[in-house]
C-alpha cells in the first residue's frame, strides 16, 4: 500500500495489497479533513482516493476554471518608458475581483481586414462578455499640479452655476484624494524599514532622492488602484459595489515628470489553459504522506541517536520508549536512513495533502467544488457523445493489430 | 468556426470488442482518469491511454474486453462511475467544510481588500507625519 523510499531508490512495493477501485463502497473508504482554511489558502486532506484522480482535480484548478481578465487594451497615450507591449502583459497579469460566473466567452472573430476607424474584437464585446477599464494617469510637479487644481476649481464653480453635471470631473476629483494619501505615503518608504548591511551614506542618497520625488512629484508611480472601471449597459445594475482589481497596491509602471499613461483596457473571460493570467490559483498542489515504521529494536543510546538526527523532530522518547510523534513532518530527506536504525520510509499511495492558494478573486473552498464540478461536466460531455455513437454506429475501419494477453 | 468531432472511434472490421477513442480537447486531466478506472474492471483485458503529439490538444485511448463484453459499454461505465464517484466526493467535502465552518467559527464578514489596504496606507502616513512634527 505504499511507495517504499530507499536509501538511493525508489521502488512501489506490492504488499500483498492491492488497492481496489470499487465505486460502489468508495465513500465507504474515502474521507477528507480540512486542516486549515484562510481567505486565500485551504490545507486539506484526502484519503481513500489515489493519484490519478487526485491529479485530475489539481490540474483542472490550474487550467480549467475560468476568471476575468484584461485582454486588449487600446493604447491613447504612453510616454512613459514601458514599452506598449510590457504595459500591456502587465495589466493582463492584475487580478480582477469579480465573479467570472455573471459573464459569458467572447467569441473569437476571425482575422478579417481592418477599417481605419474601428477596432478588431469590437463588434463582439457586448455588456455580457467585457469589462471596460480605464487608466489615465499623467506624473507632475507639485506646483504645477496645484496651479492646474486651481484653475479646474474655477471652472467647476462655472458649471455648478451653469447646473451642469460633469461626471468626469468628480471622478478626477475623487482620484485627486486618493493621489494625496499616495503622495504622502512616501515611495520606498518599505526600505526605510528594512535594516541591512547596506553603506549608511549611501542609504542617505537614495532615501533623499526618493523622498524628493515622492514631494515633488504627483503619480510619479502607476498602481493598480488607478484602474477606474468603466460600466456599459446593465453593468452598473449588476455590481452596484463597482469592480476593483483584487489588491490596489500592485505596482504597474512608474512615471517621471511630463510622463503620462492613456490607456482603455478590455477585460474578458478565459482558462488558465489559454494564458497564465486567466489562472485562479497563485498554486495548487498536493503531496502524498509519509508513513514511517520501526523494525528494530534500539537500545537507549541508539533511540537518542535517532532523535536527534531527524531534523524535522519526528521521533521522540516518551516514557523510556521510541515513539513516532510528528509523522507528517517529515520532508522525505532520509537521515534516518543514514545510521542503521531499522527505519522504514515509505508514502502511502492513498492519502493526499493539498493544498490551495488563490489570488483572491474566488475563495478556495469554491475553487475546490468547481473544479468537482467541471471534472463531472467533461465526463457527462464524453458520455453524451458515446450514446451518439452507439446510436450511429459510425466507426472507422482500421487496420489494427489485436494486443493478446490471453 | 464549426465545433469539430468531440469523439472518434477505430475498430477492426466493427469488432466492438477492441477499439481506440481518439478523444479531442482532452489530456491527461480525464484521461488517466478513465484509464485509472477500466483498469480495475474485471471486464477489461487491456487498457491504455497516449497523448499522440503534445502540439495536439487530444488523446487516444485504448480499451480491450473479453470475449462478447463492447468496449463502448465499458467506457460508458467507467464515466458513470466516475460521475458517481465525483458525487461522493462532493458531498463529503460539503459535510466537512461546513462542520469545520461550525467549528471555528467562521463569520461571513464582507471584508474589501481594497479598503484593508488603503487603511494600512492612511496608518503608515499618520505615522510619518508624526514622526516629521516630532
Amino acid at each position: 500500500m505504499s511507495i517504499h523510499v530507499g536509501k538511493e531508490k525508489i521502488s512501489q512495493v506490492l504488499d500483498g495489497e492491492i488497492l481496489e477501485f470499487n465505486p460502489n463502497n468508495f465513500s465507504e473508504n474515502f474521507s477528507i479533513e480540512i486542516e486549515k482554511l484562510t481567505k486565500d489558502r485551504m490545507e486539506f486532506v484526502m484519503r481513500g482516493i489515489e493519484a490519478p484522480l487526485a491529479n485530475a482535480f489539481r490540474r483542472i484548478l490550474l487550467s480549467d476554471i475560468p476568471t476575468i481578465a484584461i485582454e486588449t487594451i487600446s493604447i491613447k497615450n504612453n510616454t512613459s518608458v514601458i514599452q506598449d507591449e510590457v504595459l500591456a502583459h502587465r495589466l493582463g497579469l492584475i487580478p480582477i475581483n469579480v465573479d467570472p460566473k455573471h459573464f459569458k466567452y467572447r467569441p473569437k472573430q476571425p482575422l478579417q481586414k481592418q477599417d481605419k476607424n474601428s477596432r478588431q474584437e469590437s463588434s463582439n464585446a457586448t455588456e455580457e462578455n467585457t469589462l471596460l477599464f480605464n487608466l489615465h494617469i499623467r506624473c507632475l510637479k507639485k506646483t504645477d499640479w496645484e496651479k492646474i487644481k486651481k484653475s479646474r476649481e474655477l471652472l467647476l464653480k462655472k458649471q455648478e452655476q451653469n447646473k451642469e453635471m460633469n461626471i468626469e470631473k468628480e471622478e478626477e476629483e475623487g482620484k485627486e484624494n486618493k493621489l494625496k494619501i499616495q503622495i504622502e505615503s512616501g515611495s520606498e518608504s518599505e526600505d526605510e524599514e528594512e535594516e541591512g548591511e547596506i553603506d549608511e551614506r549611501a542609504k542617505e542618497c537614495v532615501e533623499k532622492i526618493l523622498t524628493q520625488r515622492a514631494k515633488t512629484l504627483i503619480n510619479h508611480r502607476v498602481l493598480s488602484s488607478d484602474l477606474v472601471w468603466v460600466p456599459i449597459g446593465n453593468q452598473q445594475t449588476l455590481f452596484p459595489k463597482g469592480i476593483k482589481p483584487v489588491l490596489p497596491d500592485i505596482l504597474i509602471a512608474k512615471l517621471n515628470e511630463g510622463q503620462e499613461i492613456d490607456v482603455e483596457c478590455e477585460a474578458v473571460k478565459g482558462t488558465g489553459r489559454e494564458h497564465a493570467k486567466w489562472c485562479p490559483v497563485c498554486t495548487a498542489s498536493y503531496r502524498m504522506l509519509p508513513s514511517i515504521k520501526l523494525k528494530k529494536q534500539l537500545s537507549q543510546k541508539q533511540s537518542k541517536k535517532l532523535v536527534k538526527t531527524c531534523p524535522m523532530k519526528v521521533f521522540d522518547i516518551e516514557d523510556g520508549l521510541l515513539e513516532i510523534k510528528n509523522s507528517r513532518k517529515c520532508t522525505m530527506c532520509r537521515e534516518c536512513l543514514r545510521g542503521d536504525f531499522g527505519v522504514e520510509l515509505g508514502l502511502v499511495k492513498n492519502e493526499f495533502y493539498f493544498w490551495i492558494e488563490s489570488t483572491g478573486i474566488i475563495p478556495p473552498e469554491e475553487l475546490f467544488q468547481q473544479a468537482l464540478e467541471i471534472f463531472k461536466e467533461k465526463c457527462i460531455n464524453l458520455k453524451n457523445n458515446l450514446q451518439n455513437f452507439t446510436k450511429k454506429k459510425e466507426f472507422n475501419e482500421n487496420e489494427e493489430e489485436e494486443i493478446n494477453f490471453d | 468556426m464549426h465545433k469539430s468531432k468531440k469523439l472518434e472511434i477505430q475498430t477492426k472490421n466493427g469488432n466492438l470488442r477492441n477499439a481506440t477513442f481518439t478523444i479531442h480537447e482532452e489530456s491527461h486531466t480525464l484521461a488517466n482518469t478513465v484509464r485509472y478506472v477500466l483498469a480495475h474492471d474485471d471486464d477489461v483485458n487491456f487498457v491504455g491511454y497516449s497523448v499522440p503529439h503534445p502540439s495536439e490538444f487530444k488523446v487516444n485511448v485504448r480499451v480491450q474486453t473479453q470475449q462478447q463484453k463492447s468496449s463502448i459499454e465499458r467506457f460508458d461505465l467507467a464515466l458513470e462511475n466516475l460521475c458517481l464517484v465525483t458525487n461522493s466526493i462532493q458531498d463529503e467535502f460539503k459535510n466537512k467544510l461546513e462542520k469545520f465552518k461550525e467549528e471555528k467559527g467562521i463569520q461571513k464578514e464582507e471584508v474589501d481588500p481594497f479598503v484593508i489596504s488603503l487603511k494600512r496606507q492612511l496608518r503608515k502616513e499618520y505615522k510619518k507625519m508624526k514622526a516629521n512634527i516630532d
